[in-house]
């Protein structure tokens, strides 16, 4: 492999980065093949494992970041978190069959989650609402459908936290490769 | 070596090195080598993380005729330098009290 192909190959698995992210990773291992000069083009090529193996850690870093971001935009950088751990999978220099059931794991546990935490929204609602219409006719279901819905809220946090718990393992697990 | 370095360790030890001087990717990739078993790709995500967070900037310098990009410690750097020293001796007593024997449990 030269220098070009690698990079080359670099790029190409970073496409889903943002431009500048891309732009300024591709900027840095240039300037380094720069630097250690062409006599020790193999050595660096060497060291660097293979552009699958720079591409992870890349990835890795971006999705954990994407994951540290404020609280107010949470839930959309939580799914680019997501996604980026998805692709710091499949750019990991683990074999094709393990990144695809890792991969198919994630998706269904994001699905299944995503489902799960919709039927509570949707369960949580109804049981407000009536608890509202029956507030003055049946009390103790009044106060039933308060504590359902406190518990639903608390269940729904839970997941969310798991969620992100398990995002933080995989980009451990990318980082430590 | 017995004891591995976490990503936080090698974040302080960037930032110190980059304290006495500042240096560019490939240089501070082997001189961090030189003391540290670490991988060469592991160092990017590093200065990045550390850039991200305020606690690096960067400028160009003209070599032969192409740029190289210099990373410098800022002044929040300095100050989280600062933090690192003082987490660190209070780290060190610890395992120091714990391997020499003298920690009262």
């Amino acid at each position: 492999m030269t220098r070009d192909e690698f990079l080359f190959g670099l790029e190409q698995r970073l496409h889903a980065l943002p431009r500048d992210e891309r732009v300024e990773a591709l900027r840095y291992y240039r300037e380094y093949f720069d630097e250690a000069g062409t006599e020790h083009e193999q050595d660096v090529i060497r060291e660097l494992k293979s552009p699958a193996h720079v591409a992870a850690k890349i990835l890795a870093e971006y999705s954990q970041k994407q994951t540290n971001l404020s609280a107010a935009t949470r839930v959309k950088h939580g799914f680019r978190g997501i996604w980026f751990a998805l692709l710091a999978i499949f750019a990991a220099p683990i074999a094709i069959p393990v990144a695809i059931a890792i991969g198919i794991v994630v998706i269904l546990m994001v699905i299944v989650g995503v489902v799960v935490i919709f039927a509570f929204i949707v369960a949580g609602f109804a049981l407000v609402v009536s608890a509202v219409l029956s507030i003055f006719v049946r009390p103790a279901f009044f106060v039933f459908a308060i504590g359902a819905v406190l518990v639903i809220y608390a269940v729904i946090r839970l997941m969310l936290l798991a969620f992100s718990k398990m995002i933080f393992v995989i980009q451990k697990f990318i980082q430590g490769l | 070596m017995l004891f591995s370095i976490n990503s936080g360790l090698l974040e302080a030890c960037v930032l110190a090195i980059l304290k006495t001087e500042d240096s560019y990717g490939y240089k501070l990739t082997q001189d961090v080598k030189a003391l540290i078993p670490i991988s060469e790709s592991t160092l990017y995500p590093v200065l990045r993380r550390l850039q991200a967070e305020g606690f690096l900037q960067t400028y160009d310098r003209a070599i032969d005729g192409r740029m190289r990009k210099y990373y410098a410690v800022t002044n929040a750097g300095k100050i989280r330098c600062h933090e690192h020293v003082t987490e660190w001796a209070a780290f060190k007593k610890i395992i120091d009290g714990i391997f020499i024997g003298d920690t009262e449990l």
